[in-house]
């Protein structure tokens, strides 16, 4: 079993944090761009889709941050593994 | 350690030339960066008498030195030039994603000068800075624009501030829309814009901005993340936002409800405060970097309004709108503010240009026949087609469109009825509701009649008690609040009589003001869970720790009174005078219709007392109000 993080994206606001604090612990800067995990936001529609990329490194700090709950840490059996599942 | 500084694109649209400008370690530690250098450059670089909507106005658009951070609510930008509204310093500060992609474009502001020949915009993609053609645009409402943009640059992600219809129409409130749905909404920016023939900027960066001392700052992240979600106020404002307020005010009978003329609108409670919140709204929006998501996405599922979906239910169209011209629904108050943000509008100068009509209509002083319709109290058809007008200087509109002070003086016997302070149309809270330093603040603020520049950190709505009227205010929070909150012991206890639980408000109006200014220059958001748990000492380990640049809560401080100084060096340089800060007659010479057990009315010696005491405690001179040259050579402004 591995801990990977199971996204429910609709209470998600919109506020970055998950990708911003990504970016800074892996990268030791601020940005959106080199995160391994991302808000795609439809701002004129009030939409926002979080997405988590293979690359995610599971140190979960984006669960730790998101102020709406949108992310959760869940054990799955390894071959299904893929870094993170947008649930 | 390499020193620390900002980069920002200066642009001159007369010649269409785009330079680089370094904004150098000294210079932010004097001036901290966003408000701060938007208030220094514009000081130096706009001549006394030059024309608001001429070539010689400067706009500057200035990120805080935090955002694009991680720091909960560090997003905000001010813009500032001189004013075509008040002729004062024009400044206004917005959130969402604009400034944080400057930033990781590799810039923390920009400055526009000079006139365009033709419509343009200017788009800015990391270091590829282009201005061009914006033909196509001009016409465009702010929503239309964004879209047009971003596909005319293959960029869904590119941020966007623009101006609509009301901008390019040189409407003195004008605004510069923020995306789609935020604004730098006050003191007419967006006509600024318009008079520059600049549609819009366009900004996108993919890079990043590391902190000089990592580990420090990060742990200090950490630090105001919990000080924030521990905020009394923290989880209210979640949940309601600024719609938080709506119940408050109501009950002080502190809402502008007819242009002034009551303090508690019939229904106000059941079909425009916080209760209906839940019944048009079941999530919140965030700008960047935000953990509180203060506005609402509305949906609107039946009735006129059908379909409407937009951000909304922030408490300045609901109290302007709602209250100021009696609007007594929530779908109809969001179709307004929708024509607002698309036509670009400052929502508050806007309501209150068009209370201020319909109380002209109401007396009789506008008729119909001028009008080209009827204008009653709560229908929301006519204020449409009053906004459309002002947005596009139509009939009565092109009037109306030089705010309420400029109107006046061209409809007889209107003036008593234009609520403005500097010129600049006063928002939501009435004085004779509710004396605190936030009202007060319409009195003393840099821009005019407007409560966002000395929120007060300490701020309890839950209590109205003066006892000792116009001097203090109600401090009702427990020993342990008094203890932590983040201020100076000696000042500490200068404002706060602990004993009396009394907040001194003169002292705090200094102090609050300094503060905020202090937060319009480092980019965090000044909502009370944010203000409250977030001060002096701990933005100066973050602002040392981000910049390498040596802060102390003092130098910090020192900072925020020098920004204030030279904003009000700029006023008095453009010929302000004491007298000017003043309320309008209206609220020393009758009580509120509907408050019939008080009758408050204001006493005009009391205030002007209160003014005396603030000038003080300013260190500025009693009788002109200009600052002493000893607060001068204390600032280092006396160059």
């Amino acid at each position: 079993m591995k801990k990977v993080i199971k996204v429910n994206t609709e209470p998600c606001i919109g506020c970055s944090l998950c990708s911003l604090t990504c970016s800074v612990t892996w990268n030791h800067a601020y940005g959106l761009n080199d995160s391994h995990i991302t808000v795609n936001r439809n701002d004129l529609a009030g939409l926002f889709v979080v997405e988590i990329f293979d690359t995610c490194k599971r140190c979960f700090k984006c669960v730790e941050i998101c102020p709406s709950s949108c992310l959760e840490v869940v054990e799955i059996q390894e071959n299904l593994d893929k870094g993170g599942h947008n649930g | 350690m390499d020193k620390y500084f900002v980069r920002f694109i200066d642009v001159d649209l007369s010649n269409q030339k785009i330079n680089i400008l370094t904004i150098e370690e000294s210079t932010l530690k004097d001036y901290l960066g966003g408000a701060g250098i938007s208030a220094r450059i514009i000081y130096d670089e706009v001549s006394l008498g030059a024309d608001p909507l001429g070539e010689e106005n400067v706009l500057c658009f200035s990120a805080g030195i935090f955002t694009g951070t991680g720091l909960a609510t560090a997003c905000r930008v001010e813009a500032s030039a001189k004013s075509p509204l008040t002729g004062l310093i024009g400044t206004s500060n917005s959130g969402n994603y604009w400034g944080a992609e400057l930033v990781y474009a590799g810039y923390h502001g920009v400055i526009i000068r000079g006139k365009s020949k033709e419509p343009c915009y200017l788009s800015i993609f990391n270091d590829d800075i282009r201005i061009i053609s914006a033909e196509a645009l001009w016409g465009l409402d702010s929503w239309d624009t964004m879209t047009f943009i971003r596909k005319e640059l293959c960029d869904s992600d590119v941020q966007i501030a623009s101006i609509g219809q009301a901008g390019e129409n040189l409407v003195k409130y004008a605004s510069i829309q923020n995306g789609p749905y935020d604004a730098w909404g006050r003191t007419g920016l967006g006509a600024v814009m318009g008079s520059k023939n600049l549609k819009a900027i366009a900004v996108r960066g993919t890079g990043s901005i590391h902190p000089k001392n990592e580990k420090a700052f990060l742990k200090e992240v950490e630090l105001s993340f919990k000080a924030i979600k521990s905020s009394p106020f923290y989880d209210a404002f979640k949940e309601y936002g600024t719609m938080l307020a709506t119940i408050p005010y109501y009950n002080f009978g502190a809402l502008p409800g007819r242009n002034f003329q009551i303090g508690k609108p019939e229904g106000w409670m059941e079909n425009r405060s916080r209760k209906v919140v839940k019944q048009y709204s079941r999530r919140g929006v965030a700008c960047i970097s935000c953990p509180i998501a203060c506005a609402h996405w509305v949906e609107v599922k039946e009735g006129k309004y059908k379909g409407l979906s937009l951000k909304d239910m922030e408490v300045t169209p609901v109290i302007g709108f709602g209250a100021g011209c009696d609007i007594d629904n929530i779908p109809a108050i969001s179709k307004i503010t929708e024509i607002c943000q698309r036509y670009g509008l400052d929502m508050v100068s806007a309501a209150s240009s068009i209370a201020f009509a319909m109380e002209l209509y109401q007396r009789g002083l506008l008729k119909v026949e001028f009008i080209g319709f009827s204008l009653e109290w709560g229908d929301d058809d006519a204020v449409i087609k009053l906004l459309i007008q002002i947005a596009t200087r139509k009939g009565i509109g092109d009037i109306l469109a030089e705010g309420v002070r400029e109107a006046s003086k061209k409809i007889p016997e209107s003036e008593y009825y234009a609520m403005h302070v500097k010129g600049l149309e006063i928002p939501m809270i009435d004085p004779r509701g509710r004396w605190s330093t936030w009202s007060f603040g319409n009195l003393t603020n840099i821009r005019g009649g407007d409560h966002l520049r000395n929120r007060n950190p300490v701020e309890n709505l839950r209590f109205n008690e003066n006892r000792k009227p116009y001097e203090t205010e109600a401090f009702e929070f427990d020993q342990g609040m008094y203890d932590s909150f983040d201020m100076p012991e000696d000042i500490k206890e200068s404002i706060f009589d602990k004993d009396r639980k009394q907040v001194d408000i003169p002292r705090m109006s200094k102090w609050s003001e300094d503060l905020i200014s202090v937060y319009n220059s480092v980019g965090l958001c000044i909502r009370p869970p944010v203000l409250q748990a977030i001060g002096p000492s701990a933005i100066a380990r973050l602002y040392s720790s981000f910049t390498g640049i040596d802060m102390t809560a003092e130098s910090i401080m020192k900072a925020g009174e020098r920004i204030w100084n030279l904003q009000k060096l700029f006023n008095l340089r453009e010929g302000e005078k004491p007298e000017d800060s003043m309320y309008p007659d209206r609220f020393f010479d009758e009580a509120q219709a509907d408050d019939l057990e008080y009758q408050r009315k204001l006493d005009i010696v009391k205030v002007k007392e209160i003014l005396r005491l603030y000038l003080k405690a300013r260190g500025w001179h009693e009788d002109s109000g200009i600052p002493s040259i000893d607060k001068l050579n204390e600032l280092g402004l006396s160059k």
